[in-house]
């Protein structure tokens, strides 16, 4: 038996809409410790690790391990039909082929169910190293999602350079060049508005803007965002999800040469 | 379980599914005002029904129907919606929250019914109205499980064939041909024709298959009974092989005759090496089944069915995906054989068969004169005959089981492991970047993997395999705008070759790699993060690592830990000098590999010598009886061991090269210092009355 309360369904509903365009399906592994999703987009240039820890749930019950694989676009739609405010309670049988998510109206008035098949999903798990990155970048999660939304409208890559002064985003396609330059904060008055840059070495790498672009679909989950970087190994984009866990993309970098 | 169920009940079962199911959809027509009269009506419409009507247990279920009808027709008057939805609580319990639609489903219902009764089955119904129709069905089929418990598996089977038509997920109701109607898509045909052939199939796979294969059409689900009963057929013949290689055979000249009867054994056994022995065997055995050697014609068509059946269970152990006739061949031969069949188990299970058999094997002179001290002093005998140790029966059965299994069951696991390979390769980094740099990386990797793949050496072959896969890359991605052409061709360049050699690979990676394929440039994850597969093995696999330490155990003929020592009154034995695990090679049985008709002439030979030991070692392998001698003094340990009918190893087939060998392998662990024994598996009369110590 699995069961997962949540109080609020906007947050499973941010979490669906930021991973949802990026992957088709996913497994949720379900354990005593959380529920963990991780998966990579179809061209396996990037992965999608989410982690929802147990102890940020309101209820959460997990008898035994389970994976549930889900079409992300089911459940997405599934997810619409909350209100913003509704309880979530996600259900399953140990080894059932279908979960119910529930809505529950605040004032208990209104239940809904919705049960949704699920799938056998044959991906592979990757197996994520600890790494120790080279530039760890904090900063808005908007100001973010604002500087690749921009930079894509100039090229398919996007540089991203860290040093000591600051982070450089440059972008040179066609129509011209792009660059994009962020200081860190000096006084943080707010925390949510800081940038912060934790630099061991100096990087820059290529990443494609589109993919990028996806993550930034986590940004009302979080208001900052974490970019770590390191030569030669995946951008890590992580947005943290209050007193729940995070979101994790890896984008693996562009092949660096001359033309870009 | 389930089989058994579906034998007990054969004919009942799909007729009343049909005629409940069938006579659901003509009741949920309100066009009547008398409800049962309506039943009437629809139930000579449909001659199903009648079956429907004739069976009591229904009542009940009609019943409940009837008052829905009456519901309905109340509701008609009424002018409609009220008691729709009420008819909607009625039948879908556990759908509630489409009680709404229901309403529009009941309108449409009743309209498409009456034009189907004018038009008798036109299928210009509304896609609603079919819909409809085939949700009906499968609730109704719901309202069955709870009403018949008795039915309760078998109807579970069936709600779980019905139950994707429930989804409606990707509605696809065109019009519909019959062929299209077997098939059971998610979107298949709602239309009346087309719920008979559901309701039909459901009725199949009632009667005949354990399991509801889903998209399988009428016949196929008919052919797939004999292939169930077939499979079952070989699972017990192997069984009773593993018994009846008890016997040990000998070619007397009677019986060698037979084998011209037999020719179709020789020539359909795919066995490597199928020869007079394995024949003959079964007629001895058969012999012995009946117990009656008086009328050499009943034993000559004994012999003939007897042919058969070999062929029979030869075929069944190759013949995965054969034909539909090839199946109900066999299956029609194979049914007039079920008793004969069963004699052999009996017989060959039985420690007097044993006695018998070794009677009979001991050429016709000898059996004349029983009392005579028997040509060797016992044999052993490879599975020995158990009924004394019921625990051991199943150890021995399985490992007799398993030489006799495996040329199939290696076949599945090539199958499969091929299949996984591929898998695997697809997770391969896929060389999809145009970029020179890239692709020759990628060309190593793929080396590296050992893909299949031509190598730049012969360059033409490579300019042809590019074309031919851009060509084919080209057509798949014809629907993805994404890529540009030239990443197109760029990323159909990079892999030609994999492609190339195997199309369908191609096809999979390339739906894969669908939507933001953009990845021109960009390197894959996999490149830096290690898929994580589980160290865990599968049984197969571990089966295949202890069958290759078996291997290298007898190549370099192994024999550690093992001490010759000499016991009272038995003279030499082994002891174990180091612990042996449970399943563990302890030493082989080494001596000359001889047939039957050699190993008879030994003996003979041997019998003059009163000195002489028992090392004749009995056993069969893949129907074929053989013997190894190791009576020579060689020095090795296998020979040394002594007997104890709980003795702490087993014998094992072991086929290196070709060549049968026999292994000993440790029954269960055995601690420093105990003595190795295993059993001689001798249990004739004659063997005990000369060697006693046979019985301990």
């Amino acid at each position: 038996m699995f069961e997962a309360r949540l109080g609020q369904a906007t947050i499973l509903k941010k979490i669906l809409d930021a991973i949802k365009d990026l992957l088709n399906e996913g497994t949720f592994d379900c354990s005593d410790s959380g529920i963990q999703l991780q998966a990579m987009d179809n061209s396996h240039v990037s992965l999608v690790s989410l982690t929802l820890r147990s102890d940020g749930f309101d209820k959460f019950r997990c008898d035994r391990n389970l994976s549930m694989g889900m079409n992300l676009g089911s459940m997405a739609k599934i997810l619409k039909c909350a209100n913003n405010e509704d309880n979530v309670t996600m259900k399953a049988q140990d080894n059932a082929d279908t979960v119910t998510i529930m809505f529950e109206s605040a004032n208990q008035e209104k239940v809904s169910d919705y049960e949704m098949k699920l799938m056998n999903l044959d991906q592979e798990h990757l197996g994520i190293p600890e790494t120790e990155y080279s530039c760890v970048v904090r900063m808005p999660a908007i100001e973010f999602a604002r500087i690749c939304r921009d930079l894509a409208q100039f090229s398919e890559s996007v540089v991203i350079c860290c040093t000591k002064e600051g982070v450089k985003f440059s972008a040179s396609g066609d129509v011209g060049t792009a660059n994009i330059k962020l200081a860190q904060t000096g006084s943080v008055d707010k925390e949510e508005e800081a940038v912060i840059i934790d630099m061991q070495e100096p990087v820059t790498l290529t990443f494609a803007c589109r993919y990028l672009n996806a993550f930034t679909k986590a940004t009302p989950l979080s208001t900052q965002v974490q970019l770590s970087m390191c030569a030669d190994v995946p951008l890590v984009v992580e947005y943290a999800i209050k007193d729940l866990g995070h979101i994790r993309y890896y984008l693996a970098p562009k092949i660096e040469d001359n033309e870009t | 379980m389930i089989m058994v169920r579906r034998r007990a009940r054969p004919v009942k079962e799909p007729a009343l599914a049909v005629g409940t199911s069938n006579s659901d959809s003509a009741l949920a027509m309100p066009f009547n005002g008398e409800p049962i009269s309506a039943v009437a009506a629809a139930a000579t419409n449909n001659l199903l029904d009648d079956q429907y009507f004739a069976s009591p247990k229904r009542k009940d279920c009609r019943l409940m129907k009837a008052h829905e009808n009456i519901r309905k027709d109340n509701g008609k008057a009424n002018g409609g919606n009220s008691t729709k939805s009420e008819t909607g609580r009625i039948i879908g319990v556990q759908l509630a929250t489409r009680s709404q639609t229901r309403t529009i489903e009941n309108f449409f219902k009743a309209s498409a019914a009456a034009k189907s009764k004018k038009k008798n089955g036109a299928l210009s119904e509304t896609t609603v109205g079919k819909e409809t129709i085939a949700e009906k069905k499968t609730i109704t089929l719901l309202d069955e499980l709870e009403v018949d418990e008795e039915e309760e598996l078998l109807l579970y089977d069936e709600h779980s064939v019905a139950s994707p038509s429930t989804s409606t997920s990707s509605p696809a109701y065109q019009n519909d041909d019959l062929e299209v109607d077997n098939s059971y898509d998610p979107g298949c045909n709602y239309t009346p024709t087309d719920i008979d052939t559901h309701i039909q199939i459901d009725a199949h796979t009632q009667t005949e298959t354990g399991i509801p294969t889903d998209t399988h059409t009428q016949t196929e689900q008919r052919s797939e009974s004999p292939t169930n009963t077939t499979a079952f057929q070989t699972h017990r013949s192997a069984l009773r092989d593993s018994h009846s290689s008890s016997h040990s055979s000998s070619s007397s000249a009677a019986t060698s005759e037979n084998i011209f009867l037999q020719e179709p054994v020789l020539t359909l056994d795919i066995d490597r090496t199928p020869t007079k022995a394995s024949s003959i065997r079964i007629n001895k055995s058969f012999e012995l089944a009946n117990a009656v050697f008086s009328s050499p014609p009943s034993v000559l068509s004994a012999c003939v069915l007897n042919g058969r059946f070999n062929q029979i269970v030869t075929l069944n152990g190759h013949a995965h995906g054969e034909e539909l006739e090839h199946e109900q061949e066999q299956h029609q031969m194979q049914q007039p054989l079920g008793g004969y069949e069963l004699d052999q188990h009996d017989s060959s299970s039985c420690d007097s068969g044993v006695a018998c058999s070794l009677t009979t094997g001991t050429s016709p002179a000898v059996s004349a004169n029983r009392r005579r001290k028997p040509a060797t002093p016992h044999r052993i005998l490879c599975p020995s005959p158990i009924k004394t140790m019921p625990r051991d029966t199943a150890l021995v059965k399985g490992e007799a089981l398993s030489p006799r299994k495996s040329p199939r069951k290696l076949k599945m696991q090539l199958a499969a492991s091929g299949a996984s390979k591929s898998r695997r390769r697809l997770n391969q980094p896929k060389p999809q970047a145009p970029y020179q740099q890239q692709q020759q990386q990628q060309h190593n990797h793929i080396a590296n993997e050992d893909v299949v793949l031509v190598d730049d050496e012969d360059e033409e072959d490579d300019v042809h395999a590019l074309l031919k896969a851009a060509e084919e890359r080209e057509n798949l991605n014809k629907t993805k705008a994404m890529l540009k052409p030239a990443a197109v061709t760029a990323a159909a360049a990079a892999k030609p070759k994999a492609s190339s050699t195997k199309p369908a690979k191609a096809k999979t990676m390339a739906a894969k790699s669908v939507p933001l394929a953009a990845t021109n440039g960009n390197r894959e994850m996999t490149e830096f993060f290690p898929v994580r597969r589980s160290v865990r093995k599968t049984k197969t696999a571990v089966k295949e690592e202890m069958m290759r330490n078996l291997e290298q155990a007898v190549l370099e003929e192994r024999c550690d830990g093992l001490q010759v020592r000499h016991f009272m009154g038995k003279g030499r034995g082994v002891v174990a000098i180091r612990r042996f695990k449970r399943n563990e090679f302890v030493v082989e049985y080494v001596g000359d590999l001889i047939s039957i008709s050699e190993a008879t002439e030994r003996e003979r030979r041997y019998a003059l010598d009163e000195n002489a030991g028992c090392y004749m070692y009995y056993f069969k392998h893949k129907n074929q009886q053989y013997c190894i001698d190791a009576t020579i003094d060689t020095g090795k340990l296998g020979r040394l061991i002594n007997h104890s009918r709980n003795g702490n190893l087993v014998t094992k087939v072991v086929v290196i090269k070709q060549r049968p060998h026999l292994v000993l392998l440790a029954k269960d662990d055995i601690e420093i210092g105990e003595e190795l024994t295993y059993d001689y598996g001798d249990r004739s009369k004659e063997s005990l009355l000369h060697h006693p110590w046979l019985a301990f």
